[in-house]
């Protein structure tokens, strides 16, 4: 005979395991396009500190394109898996959507702002990038949060301490804190 | 009216199925993340999976990974059942007693 007090534990643990399921299924879905995004962000960084900030478009078009191609090659390998892990439907055409969004807004921000001197190209999507992971984390993916605020904090720490070497050090510190916070997502 | 499954009860068994409930739509979970996701903390994990096995309700893959062997979990339809018929009447539980 079950009684109403072992019924309502059990309720708890199947609601704590299926919330725990749901959140390793989707960073396990998110790992490897952090990953990607962190070489993209490693390649990108890189290429703007050895060339001339008239340059950054053409360093910057093909590792955009490289990683949109990768992010949807990942995203319908994982299709399957991102609906089981959060009932998320067509999770690539999503994504690409959330892109296009942030793409527009930096751009819009660009626009009407109109930053006098290189540096602000560089920073505010890594900014803008930071707060989009730490945002995303609010909604049960606390990892996220991590990785976003980790990033966020490093960029300003990095222009406050050595805006000369930024692209450099958001190379290894954005890009690089996208690897291990990819890698770290494989770990539940 | 539903009923209880004295199967599914036994506490690690019921969040086996929890989590490969949760799972279902993706892919077979490992024996290790389901270890981790159900916070067993004893050996007895290949047991439980062995009896929901037994009774229909998952079915174990079992493969290589390169030359590491893999052990895989997945719920079956008859276990999707049966998990939602034992919440339903925990639940039914709970609500008949608060009434």
């Amino acid at each position: 005979m079950i009684t109403e007090r072992e019924a309502a534990e059990s309720l708890r643990d199947v609601e704590r395991v299926s919330r725990r399921t749901h959140v390793a299924g989707a960073y396990a879905v998110a790992s490897p396009h952090l990953i990607l995004w962190g070489l993209v962000w490693v390649v990108g960084y890189a290429g703007s500190g050895l060339t001339a900030p008239e340059q950054w478009g053409w360093v910057w078009l093909p590792c955009i394109v490289v990683g949109s191609i990768g992010s949807t090659i990942l995203g319908r390998r994982t299709a399957g898996a991102a609906a089981g892990a959060a009932g998320v439907k067509n999770p690539t055409a999503r994504s690409l959507l959330m892109a296009l969004i942030i793409m527009l807004f930096i751009g819009s921000v660009y626009l009407v702002f109109k930053p006098t001197s290189p540096l602000p190209y560089l920073i505010f999507p890594a900014l803008v990038m930071g707060l989009t992971y730490a945002l995303i984390g609010t909604f049960g993916l606390l990892r996220f949060t991590w990785i976003g605020a980790g990033i966020f904090v490093a960029v300003m720490l990095g222009y406050l301490l050595a805006p000369a070497l930024m692209p450099f050090w958001i190379a290894a510190a954005g890009g690089g804190g996208l690897i291990l916070g990819g890698v770290w997502m494989r770990t539940i | 009216m539903a009923k209880p499954d004295e199967i599914i009860h036994q506490s690690l068994r019921l969040r086996i199925m929890a989590a490969l409930y949760a799972a279902r739509y993706g892919e077979p979970i490992e024996f290790g993340r389901l270890k981790a996701l159900i916070e067993a903390t004893d050996g007895n994990l290949g047991s439980h999976l062995a009896t929901l096995e037994g009774a229909g309700y998952l079915r174990l893959e079992k493969d290589f990974v390169g030359k590491k062997p893999r052990t895989r979990a997945a719920i079956t339809s008859a276990g999707s059942a049966a998990f939602l018929e034992h919440t339903s009447y925990l639940r039914g539980l709970i609500d008949s007693a608060n009434l």
